[in-house]
């Protein structure tokens, strides 16, 4: 490449444009580790004292246990309900079928405002306003299109062959499915699992509506800690949290790739 | 051999009965529920009358202070769709034309990486570098070009420097793929027929790349004017759009049947844009970015 003004002009542009997207990620790193007890910028000193304190708090830890727990069966629920409709929808030509893939992908445009509303009015005459019950299902319906989309998207560039091959050398339907059609599938379904994990675990605006003082997220707990105060313990939450999502993306990578989004 | 325990044509209903069942349960339940309340009379308190009136809605669109929160949304939704498009445009155009797998494969991750990341923990990011003595501040004041540090938390300006930030790749995610498929040698061409590098933008690459400008705009107004958290936290207190009156009127001044109203406005707003959105695509065989 020539150095010409516009190629350093572009190259600086780029560089710019990709430190603003990594700049609010990147600054809650050195921030953790500062010993000042109070939010200064240059960090002073080094410790892991935000570390120890977001492990002594216990209304953080009780959150963080609460959010697994939740991401994890929500994980598990969403990707077999999900994985059993993209079977549907890319695999039968049935009555609606378009209607019904609008139908399942139409909770992710939906504002969380709107839907956290809506299910803070119905879930209080279900009784399942401040339960797990209620946030397990509000995730459930906020995860299933992502892991549609995912199972999808293998499913489409799917070898049929390969089945047919199989039912005819005298496999049955079951053990095709389990011996040639689940491996094939897996990567797509076990990103799409991860997806929902993820989504599930982060979810906050839904949550803030379903969840009470006595039952409550970790991303919900965060935003009222931030709300009052912004110690660096919050620092070191974002970090650990960092480090979970940098893991599951490069799971996701490993699996399907990027190619597939 | 099998037995057809089941008809072929049932297979799909069945694949489909989980689904359908906790949908219609637990999505459409609570948006019917919420239309329902939008009607509902409000009374000082928290109290609900059942009722079909349509003073919720006549409230919110006649008063000034409420018309006020709706040219707020607006507003801040076509200052962060702006702020997108400027700093989306080349990036998608270098992702889409660099010969490089691996730079596109890192510039694709580094997109990602926002989008995977909690919106509390990239909310406390723009709380650390917005600060009065935060390191934007000292920057601009060791540079000389500003003499005492900038009120960039709690103001509109923050919000908008913190929702483009994860609305980025969206906008990237929608032209790439656009610019993807147009073909380079169309670009050669009018080079050669003695057009400048301007001019080859202007009549060839900008027009043929609208359809992903135009859902990529669309997708990234319809985030904004939905978004809650960042707003809220980067925004503070004085930051009035739809999306924190409706959260205020839910839990914090009970008026449900105001809240729904308002609801239900932001959601034909964002209903009829995504359905825009995917017209701008038809065709095309892509999709929005999610």
């Amino acid at each position: 490449m020539r150095w010409r003004p516009g190629a350093i002009f572009n190259a600086a542009f780029q560089g710019l444009t990709y430190l603003y997207l990594l700049a609010p990620i990147l600054i809650v790193i050195p921030v953790s580790f500062s010993s000042a007890t109070y939010l200064v910028f240059p960090p002073r000193g080094f410790s892991l004292r935000w570390y120890a304190n977001f492990f002594s708090l216990q209304e953080l830890t009780d959150a963080l246990i609460l959010s697994a727990r939740l991401a994890a069966s929500v994980a598990l629920a969403s990707t077999t309900i999900g994985t059993m409709a993209a079977f549907a929808l890319v695999r039968h030509r049935m009555v609606g079928r378009e209607l019904l893939r609008t139908l399942f992908l139409s909770p992710m445009v939906m504002p969380g405002v709107v839907l956290g509303i809506g299910m803070l009015i119905f879930f209080s005459r279900i009784r399942l306003i401040h339960t797990f019950w209620g946030l397990f299902f509000a995730h459930l319906v906020v995860t299933l299109p992502y892991v549609i989309r995912t199972v999808s998207a293998t499913l489409q560039g799917f070898p049929r062959a390969v089945e047919e091959a199989a039912a005819s050398l005298g496999g049955t339907p079951l053990t095709v499915f389990w011996t040639v059609t689940l491996p094939i599938v897996k990567p797509g379904v076990m990103a799409g699992a991860i997806f929902a994990f993820i989504i599930s675990f982060d979810e906050l605006v839904i949550s803030i509506f379903l969840t009470g003082p006595l039952l409550s997220t970790l991303p919900v707990q965060i935003y009222n800690y931030i709300e009052f105060t912004s110690d660096p313990t919050l620092a070191a939450i974002s970090v650990i949290l960092i480090l979970l999502t940098v893991a599951a993306v490069s799971l996701v990578e490993r699996f399907v790739g990027f190619t597939h989004f | 051999m099998t037995r057809r325990v089941v008809p072929p044509s049932a297979v799909p209903w069945l694949l489909l009965a989980p689904i359908l069942a906790l949908l219609a349960l637990f999505f459409v339940s609570p948006v019917a529920i919420l239309a329902r309340f939008s009607f509902y009379l409000a009374r000082p308190g928290g109290q609900m009358i059942p009722a079909w009136v349509l003073q919720n809605y006549t409230r919110f669109l006649t008063d000034s202070f409420h018309l006020g929160v709706l040219w707020n949304t607006i507003v801040l939704g076509l200052w962060v769709t702006a702020v997108c498009l400027i700093l989306g445009y080349p990036l998608a155009y270098s992702l889409a034309r660099t010969r490089s797998t691996r730079r596109r494969s890192l510039g694709l991750t580094i997109l990602l990486i926002p989008l995977m990341t909690s919106v509390v923990v990239r909310s406390y990011g723009w709380l650390i570098l917005l600060a009065s003595s935060g390191p934007i501040n000292r920057l601009l004041l060791a540079l000389g070009l500003v003499d005492h540090p900038l009120q960039l938390l709690f103001k509109p300006q923050g919000v908008v420097v913190a929702l483009a930030e994860v609305l980025l790749p969206f906008m990237v995610l929608s032209i790439m793929p656009v610019l993807q498929g147009i073909d380079p040698h169309l670009e050669e061409a009018s080079q050669s027929l003695g057009a400048g590098p301007i001019q080859t933008f202007r009549q060839v690459v900008l027009p043929l790349s609208l359809p992903g400008v135009a859902a990529g705009s669309i997708l990234v107004f319809v985030l904004t004017i939905s978004a809650f958290a960042t707003p809220r936290l980067v925004g503070g207190a004085t930051t009035h759009v739809m999306s924190i009156f409706i959260y205020d009127q839910a839990l914090g001044v009970f008026n449900w049947p105001f809240g729904s109203a308002v609801s239900m406005l932001l959601l034909l707003v964002v209903l009829g844009l995504t359905w825009l959105q995917g017209r701008a695509l038809e065709g095309r065989g892509i999709g929005g970015a999610g």
